[in-house]
């Protein structure tokens, strides 16, 4: 079927079957080598992109479902200026994340600050909790999820606790 | 997924019309369970995708009712403020995925698949929601324990979907939501049990146990004999509650380990009501 | 060939991002049962450009050996594990190739599989050994009373960040191959046997392994010989790459471990006796048996020792996957039954567990006839600090009063809290494995960056940056202008295998003496300016508690839910020294991630059995904590030794979460926790 969308701010229109996932489409045919297909059943989140604004598991997503969204991976949102942000939260926490897990996380950053009110700190853990990090402490990658929010309201103080 | 054939109606009426054509046809809703049952990776489907209708995403409230379109995400439903009586399906829709499986999944694709009950299934029958299918040209309500087979299997009435639900807007005092077994999937290894309770007087006013997974288990006869009680209850009739449920479980067809646990959780559910209210 | 991909922390390429054109995929046709005599393999027609490979089509070896075991490429006549590869397809279509895959039919004789290990036949033993010291029959005879423990630990899985795979290209004479292994040298010595071609001809590019916890230690050169095969065969390049449901279930898992022990103390607490039975279970083809065997020799009874004391250690072969490495190479499993043993023991003479551990703990210049000591393990000073932050001592008298008094099977269950203490040995194979000179190239470049060419694998992203930090320290610049260079065999000498955690001992120490060296002559001579350091390991390694471990302590408190019945961990405390620290902060940050993991792994981590075997959909039981699952963890780290050896710390937690843990189980449950998963089988057993 032909499925037209846009990535990162471009228009994209393909063929594929209707029940390819989006993760197969993104990383199998190189549209964005960030998205990683690593379990393919929705546990790991490192096939994360954001989906009509909001992060979803990519390897979860039926080509079908994808017509008309809007999809924007890691390669579109490093240029953003949100970007600068949730890389200021990086170095602040010395959050040292994998290749295959800083897109994914980033892109779970970035919803945190497109909420219309403030994320409450459990909220903020659960949606850092949809990627499955085997390699950072918990701690800190909640406190980074926390300097985000606070850099996006113009309070510029890095969360300390 | 091998999806033969797509099919994403605007409106309702297409929709039926669709399923009427091709009595075949899978509803779908975000395809978060569809798209890893391996049921369906290799055999071909028609899909009858839901998401593009408008009112299956729509929540309306009343003084009594909360009605939530089959389609509504979870995360959009666990957001909802300030609904008291939603509490214990919120901490329910947690445990289900991560939050961005949430962020598409739906609570009418979580309780309409014909293998399992969803997790949601338990708390909702708790709750004794009612369930809008539509079929044809017709739409009617059941109350949800009639999406249940003799069997204690799942059973949505061929040829038709869901298009929303309705939960009694009502508080709970006591919930308890523990999730039993490893599996991903809800199934024989993955089972939820759900219980609310409310007290009056120092007396059990209500009481609803389920528990879920392959089969569904609701033992009417336990909470009608504890309904009414006086609290505490004596340790005698905590046993025999334990013991009449745990026989319900194992009579149903739930796999012995699950039903001792879940009677097990019975148990402590009791004593926790006994201990709060002495 | 890679597009613009996000940085990555080890600077290593992955596997799955390449991409060239005309590249063939490889599946494998394995084997559906567990042990048999293969008699015919029909494989569908395939169409033109696709092609099936069969183990004659072998140029060279047709097995790889490692660490002195040959591992079928593919099986020939027999097979001795469900999912080993019978025979290899490639073609350019994936879908295709797994419909070929479904339309193939092998007809084999089945044999009576050998899955269990707690009882075997001497035929199964890959390797064996044993110490004695005392008479421990004698001690028993005389005993007041003797106890009998059994402990059990589990397979796990690694759940690296990608599954295993290799691609294969071909650069102008040499064939190339990304694959994310420990030990390049290995990959590259294996493929070359196979291909029968000189290793000179190959180049393994290595990918970043993830945090591996020892999954590529050799496997990796399994899935390269077969993708270099079908390249060489095929004539184009080749990709194979599992998918996570073959990763978990036909590549290396931990190997499990029965320990029963038997044992006696006197009135006061002091052990007189300890009779220990330990059997290793290594799946199929036994690799590393001997090296396994060895460590659980040494380690057997944890830090401490009795008058009399025999240990029996049997690596066994069985009809499951091959089963070995996992962060810690066996340790985490013996630490576990020690620690396990040492708190039943204090529980049935009615003793404090701190108590009963500094009554028995191996003294100054102790000998256990395996292992040496010259210096004090540091006992009291991590218990102490960690029975201190946790409160230990007054809820663990508490817990131990509600506990005496619960005579109430049916009622509400308790609380518990466990210690455990043990060590991490210096990095190094105890039968000296696979054992080569490491070796460190550092240069300054003109442009004043600094250049690390290291033939050893960093076990994490964490490692990487101390190294740059040592560099970064002694050259007097920033981490930023300090580089890695992706290692490509032939650029270096063979280093050996890397270890999840042991390796950053030897590296970090030649980095830092290039460094000097560097930093010696920069402004006498002109730029570049290259060092290259080597050091040769002691050869073998001694096992056990031997001078230069890193030592820790754990406490975990929890309770039992009383609705699920399951424990709710209320936080763990870990108490380190570890000699010299080369980054407090970093050393800090992998002890809170690893306990995380093994909290993970102990709560979570669960692979089921059916009729002895792994289900075909045990991947989707395999759940993993959460971050927001994890409790709050607290690490103290003593001070770094500035004279002392670097030691790993990395292991620690893998060796003393799980005993707290089921030792704060047992005191919660009121009966000694066997297994090192917390929510034991479902429906009883064991591993
Ligand atoms: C990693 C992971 C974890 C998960 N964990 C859980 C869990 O803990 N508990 C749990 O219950 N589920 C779990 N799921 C499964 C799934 O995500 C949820 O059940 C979800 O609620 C399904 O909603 P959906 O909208 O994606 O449904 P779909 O996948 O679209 O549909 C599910 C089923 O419902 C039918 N269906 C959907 N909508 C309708 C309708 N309106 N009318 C009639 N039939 C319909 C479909 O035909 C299908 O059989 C998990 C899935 C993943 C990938
Ligand atoms: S590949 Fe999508 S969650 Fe793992
Ligand atoms: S950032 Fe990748 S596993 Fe942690």
């Amino acid at each position: 079927m032909n499925i037209q969308f846009i990535l990162n701010g471009e228009d994209i229109q393909i063929v594929a079957e209707a029940g390819d996932r989006l993760s197969d489409i993104l990383a199998g045919r190189h549209y964005s080598d960030s998205v990683h297909q690593h379990c393919g059943y929705g546990v790991c989140g490192r096939c994360m992109v954001l989906m009509d604004g909001l992060p979803v598991n990519s390897c979860l997503v039926p080509a079908y479902e994808v017509r008309n969204s809007e999809v924007i991976s890691w390669e579109g949102l490093i240029q953003t200026p949100e970007y600068q942000l949730i890389e200021i939260a990086w170095q602040t926490h010395k959050l040292e994340l994998c290749s295959f897990c800083r897109p994914a996380v980033s892109l779970l950053m970035a919803s945190l600050m497109d909420s219309s009110s403030r994320p409450s700190d459990a909220a903020i853990e659960e949606t850092l909790s949809a990627l499955n990090c085997r390699c950072t402490a918990p701690e800190r990658l909640f406190a980074a999820g926390r300097t985000v929010v606070n850099l996006k309201e113009g309070r510029n103080k890095p969360d300390v606790r | 997924m091998f999806a033969s054939e797509v099919a994403s109606p605007y409106s309702i009426n297409e929709a039926t019309a669709f399923l009427r054509r091709f009595p075949q046809a899978v509803p779908a809703a975000a395809c978060t369970r569809l798209i890893i049952d391996p049921a369906f990776s290799k055999r071909p489907i028609t899909i009858l995708s839901l998401s593009n209708i408008k009112e299956l995403q729509a929540i309306s409230r009343t003084d009594r009712f909360l009605d939530i379109g089959a389609c509504v995400s979870m995360t959009r439903i666990i957001n909802l403020p300030n609904i008291s009586s939603l509490e214990p399906l919120k901490k329910t829709l947690l445990t289900i995925g991560s939050a961005s499986i949430r962020n598409r999944a739906s609570l009418g694709g979580n309780i309409c698949s014909p293998d399992s009950f969803g997790s949601a299934f338990p708390m909702l029958s708790c709750m004794e929601a009612s369930v809008e299918l539509r079929s044809g040209n017709q739409s009617r309500w059941l109350r949800i324990h009639e999406l249940v087979s003799e069997a204690g299997r799942p059973a949505l009435p061929k040829g038709s979907f869901l298009t929303r639900l309705r939960l009694p807007i009502r508080d709970w005092e006591f919930s308890c939501i523990v999730r039993k077994g490893n599996s991903i999937l809800p199934g024989e290894h993955g089972t939820c049990f759900a219980a609310l309770a409310n007290i009056e007087k120092n007396a059990i006013s209500e009481l609803r146990i389920a528990v879920a997974g392959t089969i569904q288990v609701r033992s009417r006869d336990l909470e009608m004999n504890l309904n009414g009680k006086k609290l505490p209850l004596a340790a005698k009739d905590i046993e025999n509650s334990r013991h009449q449920f745990m026989e319900t479980a194992i009579e149903a067809g739930l796999a012995p380990s699950i039903a001792i646990s879940s009677a097990d959780t019975v148990r402590a559910f009791l004593q926790n009501l006994s201990g709060e209210s002495a | 060939m890679d597009s613009e991909r996000p940085l990555p922390a080890l600077d290593l390429p992955l596997v799955s991002t390449f991409t060239t054109s005309d590249l063939l995929h490889v599946r494998i046709l394995r084997s559906p049962v567990a042990k048999g005599r293969i008699k015919s393999i029909h494989i569908p027609h395939l169409p033109r450009g696709y092609r099936s490979i069969m183990i004659d089509d072998i140029p060279g070896s047709k097995t790889i050996t490692v660490f002195g075991t040959e591992i079928p490429v593919l099986a020939r006549e027999r097979v001795s594990y469900r999912g080993e590869p019978i025979a290899l397809l490639a073609g350019p279509d994936p879908a295709r190739l797994q419909e070929a895959i479904e339309l193939a039919h092998i007809s084999l004789e089945e044999e009576e599989p050998d899955f269990t290990f707690s009882q075997f036949n001497s035929d199964r033993i890959a390797a064996r050994c044993e110490y004695s010291h005392g008479d421990v029959e004698l001690a028993f005879s005389i005993a007041q009373s003797m106890a009998e423990h059994e402990y059990h630990s589990a397979a796990l899985y690694h759940a690296a960040q990608e599954p295993q795979g290799a691609v294969v290209w071909f650069d102008y004479d040499k064939l190339t191959i990304r694959c994310a292994s420990q030990w390049p040298y290995l990959v590259r010595s294996q493929v070359a046997a196979v291909l029968d071609v000189k290793e000179s001809e190959i180049v393994i590019e290595a990918a970043d392994p993830g945090n591996h916890l020892d999954s590529r230690l050799w496997y990796p050169a399994l899935l390269a010989a077969q993708a270099a095969l079908a390249a060489v065969i095929c004539g184009r390049p080749t990709r194979l790459i599992l998918d996570r449901r073959e990763d978990f279930l036909y590549t290396t898992l931990r190997a499990p471990v029965f320990s029963s022990y038997r044992s006696s103390c006197d009135k006061n607490g002091k052990l007189n006796a300890i009779d220990a039975r330990i059997i290793i279970n290594c799946g199929a083809y036994g690799v590393l048996a001997e090296e396994m065997a060895k460590r659980a020799l040494a380690a057997a009874s944890g830090a401490y020792s009795a008058d009399n004391l025999r240990i029996q250690c049997y690596a066994v072969q069985s009809n499951l996957v091959p089963l070995g490495p996992f962060a810690g190479l066996v340790m985490p499993q013996i630490l576990f039954a020690a620690e396990r043993l040492i708190d039943d023991c204090a529980r049935l003479a009615d003793i404090e567990p701190v108590q009963m551990r500094r009554l028995n703990l191996l003294e100054k210049a102790a000998e256990l006839g395996l292992v040496k000591r010259k210096k004090n393990i540091p006992f009291d000073e991590l218990v102490e600090s960690v029975c201190g932050i946790s409160d230990f001592n007054r809820k663990h008298a508490s817990f131990e009063l509600v506990r005496k008094r619960h005579s109430d099977p049916a009622g509400q269950p308790g609380r518990g809290i466990g210690l455990a203490f043990g060590y991490q040995t210096p990095g190094g194979f105890i039968t000296g494995s696979g054992t080569a000179a490491s070796t460190v190239e550092v240069e300054l470049t003109k442009e004043a960056e600094l250049i690390i060419r290291s033939s050893s694998i960093p076990g994490t992203a964490g490692t990487v940056h101390i190294w740059k930090q040592i560099a970064a320290d002694i050259i007097g610049q920033e981490p930023e202008t300090i580089h890695f260079e992706p290692l490509r065999t032939g650029s270096l000498p063979d280093a050996g295998p890397s270890s999840h955690s042991g390796t950053i001992t030897i590296i970090s120490k030649l980095i830092e003496e290039a460094c000097r060296a560097i930093s010696q002559r920069r402004f006498r001579e002109g730029l570049p300016i290259k060092v290259k350091k080597t050091m040769r390991p002691k050869n073998p390694v001694p096992g056990g508690p031997v001078d230069g471990c890193a030592w820790g302590a754990a406490v975990v408190e929890l309770s039992i839910n009383s609705y699920s019945g399951e424990p709710e961990v209320h936080g763990v405390w870990l108490s380190v020294k570890a000699g010299r620290i080369l980054s407090i902060e970093k050393a800090r940050n992998t002890l809170i991630t690893n306990t995380a993991l093994a909290l993970s792994q102990s709560l979570y981590e669960h692979i089921p059995l059916e009729d002895g075997q792994i289900p075909e959909d045990a991947n989707r039981c395999y759940h993993l904590a959460r971050a927001n699952q994890i409790p709050p963890i607290q690490v103290l780290l003593a001070d770094s030794e500035d004279k002392a050896a670097i030691a790993g710390v990395g292991d620690l937690p893998f060796c003393l979460v799980a005993p707290a843990l089921a030792n704060a189980l047992s005191q919660a449950r009121d009966t000694p926790w066997q297994t090192d998963f917390a929510s034991g089988m479902p429906g009883g057993g064991y591993w």
